[in-house]
């Protein structure tokens, strides 16, 4: 399974790349990246006053020897990074040519690989209206083929609520950390609710919005009923140039709101259409924007 | 409205058919779609920015349901009764006059005219026809009754202008006899109303006499006349008598100039007060014969009237016949001048070849004298003319009045005129009276045969006439107004709208007109060429090919044409004119409307569908 969504070459090219966070955040265990916690690493952080009870050997001698005070040393502390890779799995997303589910799982399949090469604490949960399926949180590349086995075996939800889906997921996050967010957004009632809620959780958010090539410049002649796949609402449009020129300046104030939104509260932006190799995102588009290093 | 065929309108039960047919047709293929989301913004926002987004969309069906009622309506056959801007036979009579040339706001009477005939022709029903005859003083069928609306306004865009005088009977007559054929045709005259009160024309039962009057009050200043006679003083000099007429409520002034023969003469500034006539005299000395031309330099409405000519003969020795046996004062009266020749014949001797070479031929007291082929005075004897009679003698008859106007009076004084007898007669109503007793006419002037007649009622010798001034003086002034007259009368000098003709056969003489233009003349019945294209005032020069040349002269002289105010309802005859265009109410039927909007209807369903395809 593991190698329909990720081939060898591309995961070994993917353990040298880590995911950045450009906030220092708070993590559960030990790991490699610099927490908000004082704690026991090599590096110095800073003094403060005794008080009864600290541990006797964080004392600085030297410093009693000349000011006869008592001072503790403080030293940063190392700990994961918490990644949460929210994966739509609506039937929307069971459209386009290549199909955006597909490509959605072999970005969330190179993400989460990146986060387990580098001990980062992976939690994948799959929604639709709701969150449907959890992975995690795992840590190591030992993990990797079960997590790739997860993502083969997601089950396609029937429709989309963004607002549900993210309320859950920052309840249950349990901390701060980065929160991915793989999706076409097709949300009768918007995106912007949602999101404030994993803002307002102090997560990092990085939006990749997957679109395919249909949805972006569509090919559509003549009078059609157009029925939505998920709520079965329809459209009857008369195609023709100027509804077609009219569609796509739709597409690019919907792209360019969600665009503004999210890095207008300091997340990440991403438009991925699946017309594009997903590697080329990954190990290309990502590392120039500065998401992976 | 009425319909002739309203079975038809149960064809409106193929409405809800064609509706239904339309639906069906419009079953949209269906499209799976990720998301409508995006779509219905799309659809809303060509809502808002094509506020006739859902007319646009039924647009083909509203075509086709509006295609399916103007087939049904035309099938039922609607028809109205309606004011017809039109008869059904339309006789269009059009003044192409000197008037008519008046300039108002940029275009002439006559371009007025044409448009409105235009228009005319334009609006005509599709089952009217329409004439065209243009008048002045000539009528003719421009074009002939037809229902092509091109040739009608080709034909009247062919009409030009004239500078011919206005009589509008043979008009009358023409349309009246076209009347005649049609049941109850229209006849419109457009027309500035510039010309004398025809004679009562009797249009048929049903004919409808319109009139549509053009152009608005203009003023003008116009030479009215222009005569030229030879001095009485010296034959080798001429008087020249011009009249100015202003038919304006405002004095005109400007430059006349006198030309002879292209070289000025003499100019002069005049000022004619509103209403007014202005005479003026010129003298020149022209001892052969010419042309005189006056040109008035004013800025008014009408050009025509601005310019005349006058084609003068050269001076010539008058011969006269004395016929009688008492002639000796006459002969003693023509010996004193030199250029009057006397032929003295007796009563029994008269031979009328001789009188054809003579300019006068003078009866002294002769019985059952004949008529001269030229102009004749009768002294103490009477020829047979119809209306006068000889009366019975009268003696010593008293001298009451005489007529001191008339030019055989000039000079003379009849106070010491003494008569022993007269004879009592009684005159032709033309004839005027020159001089009379209490009793009865003694010297009067009349016409016969288109020459002039001088009777004087008694013998010269039963009075003292012979010996008294006034004899020669009278006799003189006889001549010089005989001659006066022939040269008015002279064909030389023609009215434009006239005819030029030229006696005896041969090869057709062709006419060079003052436009440039060389036209034949063509013979008439009487065995001469007559030319009577003379439209235009001017010299008209008459080659017949063996290098003799005739020159004409035509003026307008018209005071019916010069006086530019626009008559609204002129006499016409007794021939009753309404003042607008008269209009009747027939029964029109629209099927032909309702099928040119079902053509238009299909054209743009066709372009609607096409543009739908396309875009």
């Amino acid at each position: 399974m593991s190698e329909k969504l990720l081939d060898k070459d591309v995961m070994r090219r993917l353990e040298r790349l880590a995911l950045v966070s450009r906030k220092i955040t708070s993590g559960r265990l030990k790991g490699e990246r610099r927490s908000r916690r004082r704690g026991s690493s090599a590096d110095f952080a800073d003094y403060r006053n005794y008080v009864a009870g600290d541990d006797l050997r964080f004392l600085d001698w030297k410093i009693y020897g000349r000011l006869e005070k008592l001072f503790l040393k403080l030293f940063l502390e190392e700990e994961d990074l918490r990644v949460h890779i929210l994966l739509d799995v609506s039937r929307s997303m069971d459209h386009g040519e290549p199909q955006k589910l597909l490509y959605a799982k072999r970005v969330a399949a190179a993400l989460g690989y990146i986060c387990l090469s580098k001990m980062d604490s992976l939690v994948v949960r799959t929604f639709g209206d709701r969150v449907v399926q959890s992975f995690g949180p795992k840590r190591g590349k030992v993990n990797g083929a079960r997590y790739f086995d997860f993502l083969s075996s997601v089950e396609t939800a029937d429709r989309t609520s963004l607002l549900q889906s993210f309320k859950a997921a920052a309840q249950g996050a349990g901390g701060r950390g980065v929160v991915v967010v793989l999706s076409d957004f097709y949300d009768f009632d918007g995106y912007e609710e949602a999101f404030r809620r994993l803002f307002a959780a102090d997560f990092e958010v990085l939006v990749i919005h997957v679109m395919s090539p249909g949805e972006l410049e569509p090919k559509y002649q003549g009078d059609i009923k157009l029925v939505d796949c998920e709520f079965g609402t329809t459209a009857d449009v008369s195609m023709g140039r100027s509804v077609l020129n009219l569609y796509g300046k739709t597409v690019s104030a919907f792209c360019n709101g969600l665009k503004n939104y999210v890095v207008g509260r300091g997340g990440c932006y991403l438009l991925a259409s699946t017309a594009d190799p997903f590697e080329l995102l990954v190990l290309d588009v990502l590392r120039r924007r500065g998401i992976v290093r | 409205m009425s319909f002739l065929n309203p079975w038809a309108f149960l064809l409106l039960l193929a409405v809800p058919v064609l509706v239904l047919l339309y639906f069906l047709k419009l079953k949209r293929p269906q499209v799976r779609v990720p998301s409508t989301l995006l779509w219905q913004k799309v659809l809303e926002d060509m809502r808002v920015n094509s506020p006739f987004q859902r007319l646009r969309r039924s647009l083909l069906l509203i075509l086709q349901l509006l295609a399916l009622l103007a087939v049904i309506f035309a099938l039922t056959r609607p028809i109205k009764l309606v004011r017809d801007n039109v008869s059904e036979s339309l006789i269009v009579l059009v003044d192409n006059s000197a008037s008519m040339g008046a300039a108002e706001r940029g275009k002439t009477r006559l371009q007025d005219a044409k448009d409105k005939v235009a228009a005319l022709a334009d609006g005509l029903a599709a089952d009217s026809e329409m004439m065209v005859v243009v008048f002045n003083n000539r009528a003719r069928i421009v074009c002939p009754f037809d229902t092509n609306k091109r040739r009608l306004r080709e034909a009247v865009s062919s009409i030009q202008p004239t500078e011919c005088p206005t009589d509008i009977q043979p008009a009358l007559l023409l349309s009246k006899s076209l009347a005649a054929s049609r049941g109850s045709p229209r006849i419109l005259i457009f027309s500035d109303g510039a010309f004398p009160p025809p004679e009562t024309v009797k249009m048929p039962p049903g004919a409808e006499l319109a009139y549509q009057a053009v152009g608005a009050n203009a003023p003008n200043l116009a030479i009215t006349r222009l005569d030229v006679r030879r001095s009485l003083n010296d034959r080798n000099r001429v008087e020249m008598f011009v009249v100015l007429e202003n038919f304006s409520p405002r004095p005109f002034s400007g430059n006349m100039a006198v030309f002879m023969d292209d070289r000025m003469l003499d100019s002069k500034f005049v000022e004619v007060k509103a209403g007014e006539t202005l005479s003026q005299i010129f003298e020149a000395l022209l001892p052969g014969g010419g042309c005189v031309r006056v040109e008035l330099d004013a800025k008014d409405a009408l050009a025509a009237d601005n310019r005349a000519w006058r084609i003068v003969p050269p001076p010539s020795v008058r011969r006269v016949m004395l016929v009688g046996e008492s002639t000796y004062f006459i002969e003693r009266v023509f010996k004193a001048t030199r250029d009057v020749v006397t032929v003295c014949v007796a009563a029994g001797e008269y031979d009328e070849k001789t009188a054809e070479s003579c300019a006068a031929v003078i009866w002294s007291a002769v019985n059952s004298p004949a008529t001269a082929p030229c102009d004749n005075i009768y002294l103490g004897c009477f020829p047979k003319i119809d209306g006068l009679v000889k009366g019975a003698k009268v003696d010593a008859p008293d001298i009451l009045d005489w007529n001191n106007t008339h030019p055989a009076n000039r000079f003379i004084d009849y106070d010491n005129l003494l008569i022993a007898s007269a004879f009592s007669m009684t005159l032709p109503d033309t004839a005027t009276e020159l001089l009379r007793s209490s009793r009865t006419p003694l010297i009067a002037m009349m016409e016969h045969g288109g020459r002039a007649v001088c009777i004087v009622g008694f013998d010269p010798m039963q009075s003292n006439w012979p010996l008294l001034v006034s004899y020669p003086v009278f006799l003189r002034n006889c001549l010089d107004y005989f001659d006066q007259r022939n040269i008015q009368r002279t064909v030389n000098n023609i009215q434009v709208g006239g005819t030029i003709t030229v006696q005896g056969g041969g090869r057709a003489p062709e006419v060079l007109a003052p436009w440039g233009a060389k036209a034949a003349m063509t013979r008439n019945a009487g065995g001469d060429h007559a030319f009577s294209g003379v439209t235009q005032c001017g010299i008209y020069r008459i080659n017949d090919g063996e290098g003799a040349e005739r020159i004409v002269a035509a003026n307008l002289f018209d005071s019916f044409e010069s006086r530019l105010d626009a008559v609204a309802e002129p006499a016409l005859g007794g021939s009753e004119a309404k003042k607008a265009v008269a209009s009747r109410k027939t029964n029109r039927e629209y099927w032909r409307a309702l099928a040119m909007i079902l053509g238009a209807v299909l054209l743009v369903e066709w372009v609607v569908y096409h543009r739908r395809l396309l875009s």
